[in-house]
């Protein structure tokens, strides 16, 4: 499916899927979104640049760059539970920090975000892997 | 502050990995970390401040606690493993020089030196456990280093195995105890005494931490596996399996033995298992070409010499197993060690090749000699004085006394033999077959055995300056009462001399005859001993095996059809046990209420569904089907406002459907009913189970439960957890340990599919 028309879109549909997907992921606590919506969106937006650019060279650098993501995304997530932890409290208890930044104003960060964060970058990482791994095994086009 | 110290211990296990680019000096720096926290560890000073006691909560609710004790037994080992450690290190730079993965093989030793550590301090005997279990889990590791290598793989995993086992039987006969004492606290366990010894089930505890301390002891009939480990590089022999992890069996029995001491069970299992032990350690070390087995065989004996030590349980005897603890770290440390250098320098460790190194290595000569002779029980080295108390605790034994003392003469027989051989097959003997020409061993690998030996001699001259207040304060945590503590290199002229003087001279007489008596002993360890018992153990583990594949091939057949129906015939079966259980009639639905939109949506998933009956012929159409019932099904989210819900529905169908479409090519074409048996089976197991989720959806639908959680996810969802979108709280607040696990369940999949896909094009 190597046609210009596709590739040209998918080159706008990957950035823009990425942006919402962050911005989905960080609206997540108080509006709809999350981090596994988020993530799912991500991988949507990365597959279909995949599947319009498909070449085997591609496939397999994506594939390195992607894939250690989910191991990231669970060391964040199981961090954010030993900060619980670090602070005195149980495991995965959640954390709030005020952050005041002098224009912008005050920006909430807490442990459930990072946890958020972890399971955004889990899930990216496993879904994209797993389709590529598909793809590269059925030479698919 | 310890638990501090000992995950900081742990993190430094990386440490290594960051020496990599100095890799002449990795060990030199490696060491620097047992140097600086036994530094830390002297300063804090137990012998004079007395003893630390530290808690932390854990799980307080299960009685768990991370809590730790040090008293003068930890400190012994303590001083111990950190003291032993820095030469370890040390040796490790020069013996490792040419090998890869050093940085892996200096990690796992700090991981296991932490593990020690942890183990000796630990006040809670579930923490005990967890360090337990972590030392063994280090010494497969490092068995396997050389993991090319069948051999060392087998080996690993047969210590593994075994001294696992050891472990949960610990962590059950810990369970059992602590039941009747109504904790885990080792100290209210010694206050509890008079509970626990009468309870109902503590024999059977007791039974169970002996077996924990008998495997990982290497004691008769577990023995095998410590022969075996020697596997494993040099150092790891020097530091895991003989000075430390090995004993760290004898370490529980000593910690337990205030408790149990007074029983029956102890007074009988740990003498009679502890001299087996040492005899047949003794007798099979005879037997041995290869110096480490050797070696490895008289650690098991000496092991068997502490265990009947501990067994006895008089102030004298104590005292004798502390100081021989002491005595068979520094000559058998040093033993190994030398034991590598000739591995290295002449390029065998075959005690029938090597011969004559006293012209080419005078310094390791010596140093070896003095090892020996303190192996061997003579003075004036601190072996001597490790042998006199052993005597002495064993004559004053009531009625058992004779028996007891013919035992250890006749076994220290042996070790006088074999020392006396060990030197003259290795060092003295004119003949040889060298593979190589011998080099000098650096100053790294002569280090450790150097210093030890001389320690053996400074601490057997002057015992009492050096090692007796350590001593007498490991003492003390095992028998309070017991004051005066004295040791003298002489003793004066009496019985126990006696005995030691009638011990060198057989043994010397049998090495005189040596000729003869090593063709004798093997031809008499062929005919006795034909059952061996790692090839048993090996069956044994080959015929579960083969058991557990006839099971796995008949629940695993490898037919998705099947699996699904066994899940679906299982589910279905619960669900219809508990709808009989909580079965009402009282179905009050108020029909009017149901808007009009939800019905449609309602009515289009159902008539998706039918409309897939006929078309399921044809695994496109079903795809297709099914991806617009999961958008009906999101359009039901949007209609009662969890828009979160209805974009996961949405995305996670898109995604779906790509993925179908990849793997389509894959699955082997639809199958159709030949029979109608069939047909019938699989309708009357696909609706008892739609039918019973149909029920089930209905009855919670018109009784809801009166204990809701969902009430308190809408109370507390913003006051507690700061967020309006009570979905995502739940997800990454309130629920997040399921979260947790099921990311992980996510990424242990993707490894699955990796190596599906990846490991098949190999082949």
């Amino acid at each position: 499916m190597n046609t210009t028309l596709l590739q040209l879109a998918a080159k706008f549909i990957r950035s823009i899927m990425l942006v919402a997907s962050v911005f989905i992921l960080l609206r997540g606590h108080n509006a709809p979104g999350g981090g596994f919506i988020g993530g799912l969106l991500a991988s949507a937006g990365i597959v279909i640049y995949t599947i319009a650019f498909y070449s085997l060279p591609l496939l397999s650098k994506t594939l390195r760059t992607i894939a250690p993501l989910r191991i990231v995304g669970l060391i964040l997530a199981l961090g954010s539970g030993i900060l619980g932890l670090i602070f005195g409290e149980s495991f995965l208890h959640a954390q709030w920090f005020k952050l005041n930044i002098p224009i912008l104003g005050t920006i909430d960060l807490s442990t459930p975000l990072l946890f958020d964060i972890g399971v955004y970058l889990a899930v990216i990482g496993v879904m994209v892997m797993v389709i590529l791994l598909l793809m590269e095994d059925r030479k698919w086009n | 502050m310890i638990l501090t110290a000992i995950l900081i211990t742990f993190l430094s296990s990386l440490l290594p990995f960051l020496f990599a680019k100095a890799e002449k000096i990795q060990g030199w720096l490696v060491a620097l970390i047992p140097t600086t926290l036994l530094a830390s560890f002297i300063s804090l000073d137990v012998l004079n401040k007395g003893n630390i006691v530290e808690s932390n909560s854990w799980l307080p609710e299960l009685g768990l606690n991370i809590n730790f004790y040090i008293d003068g037994l930890s400190s012994l080992f303590i001083y111990l493993i950190l003291g032993m450690g820095i030469y370890i290190f040390a040796y490790a730079n020069g013996y490792m020089k040419n090998y890869k993965g050093k940085s892996r093989f200096y990690s796992y030793l700090i991981v296991f030196m932490a593990a020690m550590l942890g183990l000796v301090s630990a006040g809670n005997m579930i923490l005990l456990f967890v360090f337990w279990e972590l030392t063994s889990i280090s010494s497969f590791l490092l068995i396997s280093f050389f993991h090319d290598k069948e051999d060392s793989r087998k080996s690993a995993l047969q210590a593994l195995l075994i001294t696992g086992i050891g472990g949960l039987a610990i962590l059950g006969g810990v369970i059992i105890i602590g039941a009747e004492a109504g904790s885990y606290e080792i100290q209210d366990w010694i206050n509890n005494v008079d509970t626990i010894i009468s309870g109902k089930y503590s024999s059977a505890g007791l039974i169970l931490i002996l077996l924990g301390a008998f495997t990982k002891s290497a004691q008769f009939p577990f023995h095998f596996w410590l022969p075996n480990a020697m596997a494993a590089p040099t150092p790891v022999s020097a530091y895991l399996h003989s000075a430390t992890m090995v004993k760290a069996g004898v370490f529980l029995l000593l910690r337990v033995g205030p408790i149990f001491s007074s029983t029956e069970l102890w007074q009988t299992v740990l003498p009679i298992s502890g001299s087996i032990t040492f005899l047949l350690g003794a007798f099979f070390a005879c037997v041995q070409t290869d110096l480490k087995k050797i070696f490895a065989y008289t650690t098991i004996s000496s092991l068997g010499v502490l265990v009947m030590l501990i067994g006895i349980d008089t102030d004298l005897s104590i005292k004798a197993a502390f100081m021989f603890l002491l005595v068979h770290s520094l000559y058998k440390g040093a033993l190994f060690m030398l034991a590598g250098i000739i591995d290295k320098k002449v390029g065998t460790r075959d005690i029938r090749l090597l011969g004559n190194l006293w012209t080419k290595m005078p310094l390791i000569t010596i140093v070896g000699v003095l090892v020996l002779l303190s192996m061997a029980g003579l003075p004036p080295l601190i072996g001597f004085l490790g042998k006199e108390m052993i005597y002495e605790a064993k004559l004053q034994i009531p009625e058992v006394a004779p028996y007891m003392t013919f035992f250890s003469v006749l076994g220290n027989v042996f070790m006088v033999f074999i020392s006396l051989y060990v030197a003259h097959m290795v060092f003295f003997r004119k003949e040889h077959k060298w593979p190589k020409e011998p080099s000098r061993a650096g100053i790294s690998m002569a280090i450790g055995p150097f210093f030890l030996a001389s320690l053996s001699l400074i601490f057997g001259l002057l015992p009492q300056k050096y090692i007796q207040p350590y001593l007498q304060s490991a003492i003390t945590a095992i028998k309070p009462d017991h004051l005066d503590f004295e040791i003298h290199l002489w003793h004066g002229f009496n019985h126990v001399l006696l005995l030691s003087i009638a011990t060198v001279a057989m043994g010397a007489i049998l090495f005189i005859y040596h000729r003869s008596t090593i063709p004798f002993f093997t031809k008499v360890y062929h005919k006795v001993f034909v059952f061996n018992f790692s090839d048993q153990f090996f069956k044994i583990i080959d015929g579960f095996i083969g058991i557990n594949k006839k099971i796995a091939d008949f629940v695993q057949h490898g037919y998705q059809r099947y699996y699904l129906s066994t899940i679906f015939i299982f589910t279905a079966a619960f669900l219809w046990y508990i709808i009989s259980q909580t079965w009402h009639s009282d179905f009050s639905i108020q029909y009017d209420s149901i808007s009009w939109a939800l019905a449609i949506i309602s009515i289009i998933i159902v008539a998706l569904s039918f409309l897939s009956l006929p078309a399921s012929l044809h695994r496109v159409s079903v795809i297709t089907i099914t991806g617009g019932v999961g958008y009906a099904m999101s359009a039901i989210y949007l209609f009662y406002g969890a828009i979160d819900l209805a974009v996961t529905q949405i995305l996670v169908d898109s995604l779906t459907v790509i993925l179908m479409v990849l793997v389509l090519p894959k699955l082997p074409k639809l199958v159709t009913y030949t029979k109608a048996k069939g047909a019938i089976r699989d309708l009357l197991i696909a609706s008892s189970f739609g039918i019973a989720m149909g029920v089930i959806a209905f009855m919670s639908a018109t009784n809801p439960s009166t204990n809701k959680i969902s009430t308190f996810f809408v109370e507390f969802s913003l006051s507690i957890a700061h967020g309006k979108n009570i979905v995502n709280v739940i997800l990454v607040d309130f629920r997040g340990i399921d979260t947790m696990g099921e990311i992980t369940v996510l990424v242990l999949a993707s490894l699955g599919i990796y190596s599906l896909l990846k490991i098949k094009k190999t082949h």
